[in-house]
């Protein structure tokens, strides 16, 4: 829709296309850029798996309304407006009736929230010396320019402390980098969202959770930063499930997704020492990531053991690294971690690994998915011309390694998707 | 009653709406360029929808530029070649 609204903007009058189930989210992001009436031809859904014979018949049956949308405009009618809220609402005090007035809004992530209150959004912003008007963005799919105290309110909502606010900053500031590429992993069907990783002293600092239950509950650090950025997603980059969030089926990070680095037990340098940034900076990195996958390694006693049930875990079909060029994160707990490193084995040794022998004979996939990854995955083609397998990523540099969690003989892969690469931001704090 | 002063956690949508492109005032002889998404069978329908509108509508059709991803954003280049022509047509949304 960014694309049809650039070319209107030229002159170029564009139409859409567009299937029935996504139609709506398709206007509603044309709407976020300033074109409500922006023409969007539906076809029916779904396409990906209709046959060549259903896909040129539907082509038949839309050409009429393409011509129309082109030579036939109609002068655009002014869409109904929501109902401008106030900056500050005046609501029943009584508990149960606050909440019920975020739920019946839209304004939550499905669970109740802290109520933001002035006193405590201004001691959130407390923790920044940068102005409370100061603005970010804007924050895909409705494309909002937004204020560093929507932000801060958002983080109370969310249940974070005020010291945590710095770190929150950090993570918005990060997933609007261009090569985070919110704008996809918002509107996708994939199950893609942020996931937030912390790197070093504010770990110690503010609490956050490295160990046991990494991706787990418990920890008000890792739940209430991870969930205050959804929040921000939701609330102010309109980012709304059925609306513009399309998620095929969503995942539970889209509550909150945020886990630190377990550096002290870590044999291998910290992840953002490794992305160039000094141990003593407190780092904020995001990339676009799906659930974790377990690598469970039973019975396994070397580090050689260990890589190869990391290498069978990302060898099957139908993960995002297959098709998208990001490269895979692998968090490792720290006992694989020692074993590995007691085997000479260091993180460089582990990527090596991955990019030669994570590859997936292009004999296991259908034709017409061959040839897809020819074109999405078309840098590994043209490093291996002859290529009869794909790797899950186009260099050894591309494969992200942390170290995380607590007791036990786990790790996990982290699928990726449509981030270029993590974007890591150093956290200031006041 | 008694009640709560809370700050609204939300933004107005005041974006400004941007008036389309005029209208063509024919296909016939007009230049429509497409654009593929890389969506699986994008490539079919916008090939059919190119031959139906030389056909049956006397228009010239051009280039279709297919993008590497989805999502991804047209680069600057796409849009100077899509820019030369007299209507776009993009697909698609699935």
């Amino acid at each position: 829709m960014s694309d049809g609204v650039k070319l209107e903007q030229m002159g170029v009058p564009t139409v859409t296309v567009c299937s029935t189930a996504f139609a709506g989210a398709a206007r509603s992001q044309a709407a976020g850029r300033g074109m409500d009436d922006l023409p969007v031809v539906e076809i029916p859904h779904p396409m990906h798996s209709a046959s060549q014979q259903a896909v040129t018949e539907r082509a038949e049956k839309a050409i009429a309304h393409l011509a129309a949308a082109l030579t036939e405009r109609k002068a655009a009618v002014a869409s109904a407006t929501a109902v401008r809220l106030p900056e500050v609402l005046a609501l029943d005090a009584d508990p149960t009736a606050l909440e019920e007035y975020f739920f019946d809004h839209g304004w939550t992530d499905g669970l109740p929230i802290t109520p933001p209150t002035r006193a405590a959004v201004d001691a959130m912003l407390a923790h920044t010396a940068r102005d409370r008007n100061e603005t970010l963005g804007p924050i895909p799919p409705r494309m909002r320019i937004v204020s560093l105290e929507k932000i801060a309110i958002n983080a109370v909502m969310a249940g974070c402390k005020p010291e945590y606010f710095p770190v929150v900053l950090a993570a918005v500031e990060a997933v609007l980098d261009e090569n985070c590429r919110l704008y996809g992993i918002q509107t996708a069907t994939n199950n893609t969202t942020p996931l937030i990783i912390i790197n070093g002293p504010a770990i110690e600092r503010l609490g956050f959770n490295a160990a046991g239950n990494v991706f787990g509950a418990g920890n008000r650090a890792n739940a209430s930063v991870g969930r205050a950025l959804q929040l921000v997603l939701r609330n102010l980059g309109g980012d709304v499930p059925g609306e513009t969030d399309m998620a095929t089926h969503g995942q539970s990070g889209k509550f909150t997704f945020c886990i630190a680095e377990n550096e002290a037990d870590s044999p291998w340098p910290p992840f953002h020492v490794e992305r160039g940034f000094a141990a003593t900076d407190s780092t904020v990195t995001v990339i676009g990531a799906s659930p974790a996958h377990n690598l469970f390694t039973y019975g396994c006693e070397t580090g050689a053991e260990i890589l190869d049930h990391f290498i069978g875990g990302l060898t099957a079909l139908g993960h995002n690294n297959v098709i998208f060029p990001t490269g895979p994160l692998l968090v490792i707990g720290p006992e694989h971690a020692g074993v590995l490193a007691r085997d000479g084995i260091d993180k460089a040794a582990i990527r090596k690994a991955v990019f030669e022998r994570a590859r997936i004979p292009l004999s296991r996939f259908a034709a017409r998915t061959v040839r897809g990854l020819h074109h999405r995955r078309s840098r590994w083609f043209e490093l291996f011309p002859n290529a009869d397998h794909i790797g899950v990523a186009d260099d050894a540099a591309h494969v992200s390694i942390v170290v995380a969690g607590g007791a036990g003989i786990h790790s996990q892969f982290v699928p990726t998707s449509f981030s270029y690469h993590p974007v890591t931001r150093v956290v200031k704090f006041k | 009653m008694s009640t709560m002063n809370i700050l609204n956690p939300t933004i107005h949508d005041d974006t400004q709406r941007i008036p389309l492109a005029p209208q063509l005032a024919a296909l016939r002889n007009a230049r429509i360029a497409f654009v593929d998404n890389s969506k699986v069978n994008a490539d079919i329908f916008l090939g059919r929808v190119k031959a139906l509108l030389g056909e049956k509508y006397g228009a010239v059709t051009g280039n279709t530029v297919r993008k590497l991803a989805p999502k991804d954003d047209l680069t600057a280049a796409d849009l100077k070649l899509l820019g030369d022509y007299d209507a776009v047509i993009q697909g698609f949304g699935d």
